[in-house]
């Protein structure tokens, strides 16, 4: 039965993609074409000479012939050749794309090292001092803007501390490092100076990006532990003397989790279309930027190859949320 | 409710906290663009006095602007005890051979000594006799029968002993030339046999012992740089070199450039943004048009930009004078390099031309190229561009790619063809909608689509600048390292990385933070003000741009067909005030279409619209627009003054200064309503297709230029309109008979000097009618560290890097 669920399901969300794709196809056709941006500041291009362009692009077409071309092609793999950066638009895109899973990689795995952990403590010890500080720091963090509290970071920790102190905040890494007094480009130094470079180029960007996810799922945590800890076979266990520990991590995390784990698998999409602002301002080689300048400059099909990774990356995980429902969760059966 | 407070208080901290960091730090003054070139660099201390240089004897076809440049380097000869006031009091008069070799004696702290070599002509008790005798002890001077000590000096016998005197290394350098290589029109022919060594040298980035010189040609400032090395060497320049010869350029080290924008490609003629123009610059090295700072050309490639003057240009006509055809040829310089070795030469502009001309090419073919027939090439090192169609510009165009490396990828021999040629190209017509391409036409699309989208010369091209590519880590930063082969030799400093940051809060927090040694594009002018207050060792510069900032007016609309209500709008915006309060000043107000810079802008024909709101009132009381008391707008016939105002919608700056200017309006009684629109509807669909509602103000820009003609602007056949399938950019829908013929005859003209009398009267016609009210021209920001030496930006289009293998750093 879970099988037809899972390939009902997988049915259903390629359909949504085509529609996505074509509706997408539609919006950046309607916005304009490349040539915008050129034509707009200068007074010496003609209109014959931009109709010449267009012909010679292929835009002259209309919309759903370009549209029909373009997923015959997409199906075979081929996302066509980027209009202004002139290279495969696939190509473009997966050279990105592992720069952006290494941060949001490292920020899933601090968020989870941290807000589980701060979470449970906070639920056990309720009402406690801690308890009260961490609740204000939680509310605090998901009120604060990510841009302002990165700025505000770059600033106490880059921009401020004297020579020497400063933590890098933009890029993945210098283009120059320091080995024992010698400046030495980084693709030449040894591996640890690489890697501590590296490390030090992703303090600032994680910590800013996780800050949100980050107090969200420590309250999230904490109110799915309380709402446990209430429940008659917690009580139970307390009354047949189990030892404290073993009823919170046997009985109470287990059944905790549940809700956890689906935020925290759909917390993924949301953190690669957040990536974008992070990605900006801590200048990171991500595929966010890419997206964003491809849209701007109406390079259509660099922007729907990314759109279609995008979506595809959304469905996946909401995919993944629905059928972990059945493996973590025994009273959910399929019909 | 506790939360909530604590919520509060948490951020009254922070915000706090906040502002008391920003607003520590210094003041620091910022730099004007003529101040560039050489900066304070404490080793020497400031020269107490100021003088009142006297710059009357400058000979007259030379240009004033760069002689006052050299002011600080007679201050810091004073300062250095070098020179006495009265020795530069008056800068412009030629030095003397001797009181030459008297500055180079001091200059280089040679010990005087009184006897030795004897000259003829200087007796013992001349003036200068000690130092002559010690510079020919020091081989500064050779030692001949006479000496001349009291005539003038001539550049190309300064040259000599400036690089006798430099040493060793200058010398040896000089020995290595047999042919001249000095990027100025004069830097070749013109140059003496004798001293083509070592004027070269004197021009060499290592040296940097003179400078070049501009020419005025009546008012009109020449098109060319030269060095004119046959006239007298003047007391200022004299300056220069000295102190050139005590400081000499530093080689080494790297430089980081911040851009809030990373180019795309590095395939030069595929985009044209300006982050990418940054960079492409140092790897093409100004094989096309190169503006220097003071607007003028040099050749690079070439021994001389073609002109008809020096016969390289010739202009056919029949016997009545009309133009027939013409012809440009080009004379390479021998012994140029591709970054890999390989020797340029004239086939490879032949290649560069049939690839970009392709209809297959994916650039933007302007009308230029239907005008060019053919190049032919004469030998290795010569070629000759046919023309169809009489251009001003001809002789700038020459593009240069390296044939070899895309031939030998492809395997493929691209010829020449012409695309008038039947059996080659039919072009799709109206009759045709298909057209005709040949098998060998689609054998070169192949090719030249195969070369398009070559990943390498995407990335990383092989070309002749002064750098090429080290590394491209894509999004992060773009790193050059110096090509060896570049003609004018290595550059100077030893890589140049331009980091891309998008944020411009990250861009400005990367130049405080030290992260970066200058930035070119992103930073606003309230961010450059910031910084100036926070540091005083980078410094922002802001040169006054091309971007002419203005406001179209619908004349065929009834109410802006008047020329009082046009006028009465203009002299009603108070620019002198926007200028101040949003740019302390700096960005200058325009008076009209082309840029006080060009030379065809005449501040006595242009006409003048002060911010004055009497006059405005009496326009339009003449105007029959009467004062309603009541409601504060004037009305006639029962309407109010009413003016849909509209500009791009989410720019900031604009949407401000429109604010503004609705103020201002609504002070002189006219209602200003604003509508603004995103950018693209804004320019391809109201203004492509003059979509007015009534009488409209639209602001916006353009980019004025040197070659501006100002033709699509202003022509009536340039009216939008649906019979013309909307073509033109003349969205005023203005009309006047003379300004039509004015721009149609500089549309077909073949001397500067004709042009730039006809665009005078073009902008006295213009600015009389008020089709469209001039505003301001833009800023150009950037920032740079202070220690960083030679930066010169141009204020045109062309890069701020044209230069930068002159670059170095002088650190205390």
């Amino acid at each position: 039965m879970l099988w037809i669920y899972i390939l009902k399901q997988i049915i259903q969300r390629i359909f949504l993609l085509i529609i996505i794709s074509f509706v997408a196809f539609m919006l950046l056709g309607s916005m304009g074409d490349p040539l915008d941006v050129l034509v707009s500041m200068n007074p010496q291009i003609t209109d014959r000479e931009i109709d010449e362009y267009r012909r010679q692009q292929g835009l002259d077409r209309p919309m759903y012939i370009r549209y029909f071309y373009w997923a015959r092609d997409a199906v075979q793999g081929d996302f066509g050749i980027s209009i202004s950066y002139r290279r495969p638009a696939a190509e473009l895109m997966f050279g990105r794309i592992p720069n952006t899973i290494y941060m949001q990689a490292i920020i899933l795995f601090f968020i989870i090292t941290v807000s589980i952990p701060l979470g449970i403590f906070s639920a056990i010890h309720q009402y406690s001092k801690t308890d009260y500080f961490l609740t204000f720091v939680a509310f605090a963090g998901s009120a604060m803007p990510t841009f302002w509290f990165a700025l505000l970071l770059i600033l106490a920790f880059g921009v401020l501390p004297p020579e020497g102190y400063r933590l890098p905040f933009t890029g993945m890494y210098s283009d120059n490092l320091t080995v024992a007094g010698r400046t030495v480009a980084y693709h030449e130094a040894p591996l640890y100076a690489r890697f501590l470079n590296r490390l030090q180029h992703l303090i600032l960007p994680v910590l800013s990006a996780a800050l949100i996810s980050l107090t969200g799922l420590i309250r999230q945590t904490r109110s799915a532990m309380l709402e446990v800890v209430r429940q008659d076979y917690v009580r139970t266990a307390r009354a047949k003397g189990m030892p404290e520990r073993k009823i919170i991590y046997k009985h109470a995390l287990r059944n905790a989790m549940i809700p956890i784990a689906t935020i925290l698998i759909q917390t993924v999409p949301i953190l690669f279309a957040g990536s974008l602002v992070i990605e900006q301002l801590f200048g990171w080689p991500g595929v966010g930027k890419l997206i964003f300048d491809a849209v701007m400059s109406n390079d259509y099909n660099l922007a729907m190859a990314s759109i279609i990774f995008m979506s595809s990356l959304t469905v996946l995980f909401t995919l993944i949320a629905d059928i972990s429902y059945a493996f973590l969760d025994p009273r959910i059966t399929y019909r | 409710m506790k939360r909530i407070k604590l919520l509060l208080a948490s951020f009254v901290v922070m915000s706090l906290s906040l502002s008391v960091l920003a607003g520590c730090g210094q003041r620091a003054q910022p730099i004007e663009r003529d101040d560039l070139t050489v900066h304070a660099r404490g080793r020497i201390p400031e020269y107490p006095g100021t003088i009142d240089f006297d710059w009357s004897e400058l000979p007259d076809e030379q240009d004033p602007e760069f002689f006052e440049w050299s002011e600080k380097f007679m201050y810091r000869l004073l300062s250095l005890n070098l020179v006495s006031e009265d020795d530069v009091k008056v800068p412009s008069r030629a030095i003397s051979r001797g009181e030459f070799i008297d500055w180079i004696v001091r200059a280089k702290e040679y010990e005087l000594i009184s006897s030795g070599h004897s000259f003829n002509d200087v007796p013992r008790g001349h003036i200068y006799h000690d130092a002559i005798i010690t510079a020919v002890e020091h081989g500064v001077v050779e030692a001949d029968a006479s000496f001349d000590p009291d005539e003038d000096l001539i550049r190309s016998d300064a040259a000599i002993w400036l690089v006798n005197a430099a040493g060793e290394k200058a010398i040896e350098k000089a020995a290595n030339f047999d042919e001249p290589l000095i990027p100025a029109q004069d830097g070749y022919y013109e140059v003496p046999d004798e001293a083509i060594g070592a004027l070269t040298v004197c021009y060499w980035n290592d040296f940097q012992l003179m400078y070049y010189r501009w020419r005025m040609l009546g008012d009109i400032k020449s098109d060319f740089r030269y060095i004119m090395p046959n006239d007298p060497m003047l007391v200022a320049e004299a300056a220069h070199s000295a102190y050139m010869l005590i400081y000499p350029p530093v080689r080494g080290e790297s430089l980081t450039i911040g851009q809030s924008q990373e180019p795309k490609t590095l395939f030069s003629g595929l985009d044209q943004m300006s982050a990418m123009s940054q960079i492409t610059e140092l790897l093409y090295g100004g094989i096309g048009v190169s503006y220097d700072e003071q607007w003028a050309i040099h050749p690079v490639m070439v021994k001389r930009i073609p002109t008809q003057e020096n016969g390289l240009w010739v202009v056919n006509e029949d016997e009545n004078g009309e133009f027939q055809n013409m012809h440009v040829t080009f004379e390479l310089r021998q012994g140029l390099k591709w970054a890999d070795g390989a020797p340029i030469t004239a086939d490879d502009f032949l290649f560069s031309r049939y690839l970009s001309a392709h209809p297959a090419f994916p650039n933007i073919k302007t009308e230029v190229n239907l005008w060019q027939d053919e190049v032919e090439k004469i030998d290795d090192y010569t070629f000759r561009h046919h023309w169809n169609t009489p251009y001003l510009f001809a002789n700038l165009l020459a593009g240069c790619m390296p044939r070899h490396y895309f031939e030998e990828k492809y395997d493929y021999h691209l010829e020449p063809y012409s695309l008038h040629d039947p059996n080659y190209y039919i072009p799709p017509s109206e009759e045709n909608p298909d057209g005709f391409k040949s098998e060998r036409f689609l054998a070169d699309e192949a090719f030249i689509l195969k070369a398009a989208n070559d990943e390498r010369y995407n990335t990383n091209p092989l070309h002749a600048g002064p750098y090429k590519v080290r590394r491209w880590e894509e999004g992060q930063s773009i790193i050059l390292e110096p090509n060896e082969h570049f003609i004018f030799g290595r550059p100077l400093l030893d890589s140049v990385t331009f980091r891309t940051i998008e944020s411009t809060d990250t861009l400005l927090a990367s130049v405080m933070a030290c992260n970066l040694d200058m930035t070119l594009t992103g930073l606003t002018y309230d961010q450059a003000v910031q910084l100036q207050r926070r540091t005083d060792i980078k410094v922002p510069v802001f040169t006054p741009s091309l971007t002419w900032e203005h406001i179209d007016l619908n004349v065929d609309d009834p109410v802006l067909s008047d020329l009082r209500v046009r006028r009465a709008l203009l002299h009603a915006i108070d620019r002198e005030s926007i200028s101040i309060e949003f740019f302390d000043g700096k960005q200058p107000t325009a008076h009209a279409w082309l840029p006080p810079r060009h030379p065809a802008y005449d501040e006595e024909t242009v006409h003048r619209y002060e911010y004055d709101l009497e006059k405005a009132a009496e326009l339009l009381d003449e105007a029959g627009w009467i004062l309603n008391e009541r409601t504060g707008i004037r009305e006639k016939d029962g309407q109010p003054l009413e003016i849909t105002f509209m500009t791009t919608a989410g720019n900031r700056q604009r949407e401000e200064v429109q604010a503004v200017i609705i103020s201002n309006w609504r002070d002189a009684g006219i209602r200003g309503e604003s509508r603004n629109e995103d950018a693209t509807s804004f320019f391809t669909t109201t203004l492509r297709e003059r979509r007015f509602d009534g009488p409209t103000a639209t602001m916006y820009a353009w980019i004025m230029g040197p070659t501006s003609n100002m033709y699509t602007m202003s022509h009536s056949s340039m009216i939008p309109t649906r019979e013309n399938n909307f073509s033109g950019q003349n969205y005023t829908g203005f009309k006047n008979a003379e300004v039509d013929e004015l721009t149609e005859t500089i549309l077909r003209s073949m001397s500067h000097a004709e042009n730039y009398e006809n665009l005078k009267r073009v902008q006295e016609i213009m600015t009389y009618e008020l089709p469209s009210l001039p505003l301001f021209y833009r800023l150009d920001i950037s920032t740079i560290h202070r220690d960083l030496v030679n930066y010169k930006p141009s204020g045109t289009l062309a890069a701020t890097t044209w230069n930068l293998h002159w670059w170095y750093w002088d650190r205390e």
